[in-house]
């Protein structure tokens, strides 16, 4: 299909889409000239807080390439900071806020970018990605453990709160101020990106770092500049929303930047003047159905999803992406994939651990094991998925969701094994929808388009009567030959197999031709083509595979959970840590999968048994911090970590050679410039030009040039 | 379980509820059967909020409270959200306005009143959540006024329970989910004491089983007077409460005046009503 006739059906879709919605939930409010007036009073508040928080991110997509989650974190930490050094230090306003906006923020920025996201050019998508949301996490810890949240904090507002009246609404000095800032950012940002020498080359480093560095173009220094700017636009958001919030709560101040998401793309995270129109859609849109429609029963949470709905559309509107031609991909180095007998030995080890194991833990601890090796089954539906064939998704836990109704539903409570097979074939066909989006989109969009889906998931599905509705659907553990997993060992030790030979059989796959096929769809679309692989096929097999995996390990959340109360445990938000811990452990490994369910269990233990408000934080700062680790080891942790144990082993005779090989590497001299040894000296330039007949007599003007 | 109801919250479809009306009494009483019309905001989050917040809108409302609108909001509202429920509460003159969610939903419902100029509420109304320090701390003087109700002895009748001392000897940093989580251990420790009494003080006899039915059978249980006396066993709240107001940045007790005591409406019967709470919900 065309893609004239691909948006046409997606406008058609979403226009009847609003007319059917309006009409069924229509409240019965009139729509007059004042209705219309309030409607707009009320949404530009809410648009300017959109628009701040959405450029924001723009701004430093535009001049570093980077998505960052954080920015909603940063925002919050720096609202903080403006906090304690206004309401708890009682220091003037007028002072506190150009010393936050225009020289804390900065200089964090700046630190940022010299610390972590200068070291992020290069890496894969979803590493850039969960760094960013390690540190999201890693602000909210820091901030907890320093201004302890069972206390008040609450920001005045400017101007006390006081404002004028247009129509029967007062707008607050306070918001009209926000309104104001967000247009003249918009300008200010504008005239900067545009009309400026640094605003120029800020964007053409991201349109190609190479070019413009030839170009003369520093780009260190446009990243901090850039980073600069980004926490400045977040410190401003965060400071002008906190008044907003009644307790300045981290997470409110630092998920707003979620729902802003669908106001960025629809300036493509490039156009500031389209983010703000997409702000004041987003605005209008809240506000529309806030005062004209009323949703009730299965529909309740529609208006909270109407953000992630429009993200989803705008997604879907956005041009067929690119395949990239004439353009040196990057060289990556192919993971190295242990053998089936290897990860069988590895599994039958793991399972053997956990049977003695569980003897001696408590009740409490074998359900805390229990979940880590949930977690670790989830996270492996992303490995074939994201670590091999690079589809960045952030939606695991959606399809674990659906896959747990759909156990429940299906015969789960009453315990049938067959049910545990639906669940994973009704997810199936749901993954392998996603493969429609994912050859139109690529990347960061699919990324998205991802997170969106698990935000609808999350408000439209469970409450749907038959998902879970309005009530509680009780599950009861499989039966499976006579054996009740009823009992909290028997579980653990159940879905402990269970991941194991879902490992197995990951890793069995990746070494046949389908994984091969997936790792080179990874590396260069183009190239797989043109090899003679199906894109269209290969991506609707490894959606569905990750979707079925998912779903899967949907069916034993359900069993460890014993029932199932709306979407509580499958939030879009608690799949990001997964996905986070993951990628931490290694997103091509299915040792990496196991690491994100031992980072769970720690992490759950941190949260039950250390109540001391140090250590809550630090469930929330150690990942964030782990993320950091991924700079320096893209890979995962787990590479480092098997390649030493592997060198134990009698029978990895493979691993002592390499290991050999690349400490004999290291000790030889480091390769420079021009890739040679030591430095290329005067001397070598003349034997050069003696080699290749080049004469010394350049005419003077010529030689006077060159110098300068 | 929210003051002066009871449950049940789970399940689905139409159910049966009980909701006092202590409260209500004490506010048609003060301000006149008929002068209280209102705006109710319903947590819409989850589907138990919502079953915990209908049966009791719907009381009122069958009490004589008529709903002017109704709101669902979320508890990741931001005060910009209540501006249409400050709205409508101006429109229709509203003498009345309830919010069900946490005590931060009631101080951006009151901020944003304050904002628009609401002066026609004469009850700002709500339940135990809001017997919060951080509700007077967050919302300063817009928050005054403001009424909540509370099925435990207020911390501010200290002295006059044992019960109560002890609580606040343990608990610096109380509210009231502090309370009624000291008054479940209460509930507890009197399960396992009766289980040992009826076993001739075995410990082996504290199975889950035997405190189950210990459990059930606790009809009069009143924390040592720190709770009006309530039938734990058949899961019914009793209809005693206290009533605090907001006066100069307290709380401070209202009905009755008396510190350790609580107005039982005269022993009233609660108001029985059968609603599906998802079908009445409509924000």
């Amino acid at each position: 299909m065309s893609q004239r006739w691909s948006n046409l059906l997606v406008w058609a879709g979403t226009i009847a889409f609003v007319l059917l919605v309006s009409k069924t939930a229509w409240a019965g409010n009139p729509v007059n000239g004042t209705s219309l007036t309030n409607l707009v009073v009320l949404a530009l508040p809410l648009a300017g807080i959109y628009a701040m928080a959405a450029s924001g991110l723009v701004v430093v997509y535009t001049a570093t390439g980077v998505f960052n989650f954080a920015q909603g974190a940063i925002g919050m930490f720096l609202a903080y900071v403006d906090w304690e050094l206004t309401v708890d230090r009682g220091l003037p306003q007028l002072l506190v806020l150009p010393l936050v906006v225009l020289v804390i923020a900065p200089l964090l920025g700046i630190a940022l970018d010299r610390v972590i996201m200068r070291h992020l050019q290069g890496k894969p998508l979803v590493v850039q990605l969960m760094v960013t949301v390690g540190l999201m996490f890693a602000f909210i810890g820091l901030a907890n453990m320093i201004w302890n949240q069972q206390n008040a904090h609450s920001m005045p507002a400017l101007f006390q709160g006081h404002g004028f009246h247009i129509g029967q609404v007062t707008l607050t000095w306070h918001r009209f101020i926000t309104i104001l800032v967000a247009v003249a950012l918009a300008i200010g940002l504008r005239l900067l990106l545009f009309g400026t020498r640094i605003g120029i080359a800020m964007r053409a480093v991201v349109d190609n770092r190479d070019l413009a560095v030839l170009g003369g173009a520093r780009s260190a220094v446009l990243s901090s500049v850039a980073w600069a700017l980004g926490c400045s636009l977040a410190a401003l958001a965060g400071i002008l929303l906190a008044p907003e919030t009644a307790d300045m709560s981290t997470t409110t101040l630092t998920f707003i930047i979620i729902t802003a998401f669908s106001a960025a793309v629809v300036g493509r995270l490039r156009s500031l003047p389209m983010t703000y129109v997409g702000a004041l859609i987003l605005a209008l849109a809240l506000t529309w159905s806030n005062s004209f429609l009323k949703f009730s029963e299965r529909w309740t949470n529609v208006p909270d999803a109407l953000p992630t709905i429009m993200l989803f559309i705008v997604l879907l509107l956005l041009p067929r992406a690119e395949i990239q031609f004439a353009r040196i991909g990057q060289i990556r180095r192919v993971e190295r994939v242990s053998s089936v007998r290897d990860t069988a030995i590895g599994m039958l080890v793991l399972v053997g651990v956990m049977v003695i194991l569980s003897g001696f833990l408590s009740g409490t601890n074998l359900s805390r094991f229990a979940l880590g090796m949930c977690t670790a089954l989830v996270a492996l539906s992303l490995v074939p998925l994201t670590g091999w064939a690079g589809q960045v998704s952030l939606a695991p836990l959606a399809f674990a969701g659906i896959g747990a109704v759909a156990y429940t539903r299906l015969g789960g409570a009453h315990g049938s094994i067959w049910a545990v097979l639906l669940a994973a074939l009704v997810t199936v066909p749901i993954g392998a929808l996603f493969a429609f989006p994912a050859m139109r989109l690529q990347g960061l969009y699919l990324a998205l388009a991802t997170l969106a889906f698990a935000a609808m998931v999350e408000e439209v599905f469970y409450s749907q009567p038959f998902a879970v509705g309005a009530g509680e659907l009780v599950v009861t553990p499989v039966h499976l030959l006579g054996i009740d997993f009823s009992s909290k060992r028997a579980f653990l030790i159940l879905v402990t197999v269970v991941f194991a030979l879902c490992g197995i059989g990951v890793v069995a796959l990746r070494r046949s031709a389908f994984g091969r096929r997936l790792v080179a769809l990874r590396d260069s679309e183009a190239a797989s083509v043109t090899v003679g692989v199906n894109v269209l096929e290969t991506k609707l097999a490894v959606f569905s595979l990750s979707a079925g995996i998912a779903g899967f390990s949907g069916a034993f959340f359900a069993m460890y959970a014993l029932k199932l109360n709306g979407a509580s445990g499958f939030e879009m938000i608690a799949g990001l840590p997964i996905v986070l811990a993951l990628v931490i452990g290694g997103v091509g490994f299915v040792g990496g999968a196991l690491f994100a369910g031992i980072f769970g269990l720690i992490t759950l233990m941190i949260q039950d048994e250390w109540h001391i408000s140090l250590w809550v934080g630090l469930v929330y700062l150690a990942p964030g911090l782990a993320a950091l680790g991924i700079i320096k080891n893209p890979s995962g942790a787990v590479v480092p970590i098997g390649e030493g144990f592997a060198r134990l082993l009698p029978w990895r005779h493979d691993a002592r050679r390499e290991y050999e090989e690349m400490t004999a590497a290291t000790a030889e001299p480091e390769v420079g410039e021009l890739g040679l040894a030591r430095p290329f000296e005067e001397a070598d330039v003349l034997l050069v030009d003696r080699a290749l007949g080049v004469t010394n007599d350049l005419p003077s003007t010529v030689a006077s040039a060159g110098g300068k | 379980m929210p003051t002066g109801s009871s449950c049940p919250y789970s399940g689905t479809g139409p159910r049966t509820f009980h909701v006092g009306y202590t409260t209500y009494d004490y506010y048609f009483s003060k301000f006149g059967a008929s002068a209280l019309h209102g705006v109710f905001t319903i947590p819409k989050d989850v589907a138990s909020t919502i079953a915990a917040s209908m049966p009791i809108f719907r009381a009122e409302n069958r009490m004589g409270i008529p709903s002017d609108a109704e709101f669902g909001k979320s508890g990741t509202a931001i005060q910009t959200d209540y501006t249409e429920v400050a709205a409508a509460i101006k429109a229709h003159k509203s003498t009345y306005a309830r919010n069900g969610l946490d005590y931060k939903g009631t101080v951006l419902e009151r901020k944003e009143a304050q904002v628009q100029g609401v002066n026609t509420v004469k009850v700002w109304d709500c339940s135990v959540q809001c017997y919060d320090k951080r509700l007077i701390q967050e919302g300063g003087n817009a928050v005054e006024g403001q009424y909540v109700w509370l099925n435990f002895l207020p911390f501010e009748d200290k002295g006059s329970n044992a019960e109560l001392d002890a609580f606040l000897k343990y608990d610096k940093g109380a509210d009231g989910f502090g309370a009624q989580a000291w008054i479940a251990g209460e509930i507890f420790a009197r399960a396992v004491n009766d289980t040992m009494k009826a076993n001739n003080n075995d410990p082996n006899s504290i199975t889950r089983p035997n405190l189950l039915t210990a459990i059930r059978a606790m009809h009069d249980f009143d924390a040592n007077g720190m709770v009006p006396k309530i039938d734990v066993g058949r899961r019914v709240g009793s209809t005693c409460l206290v009533g605090m107001q907001v006066q100069n940045g307290k709380f401070v007790r209202v009905d009755p005046l008396k510190p350790g005591t609580f107005d039982c409406d005269n022993n009233k019967p609660a108001m029985t009503l059968t609603i599906d709470p998802a079908k009445e919900y409509h924000g």
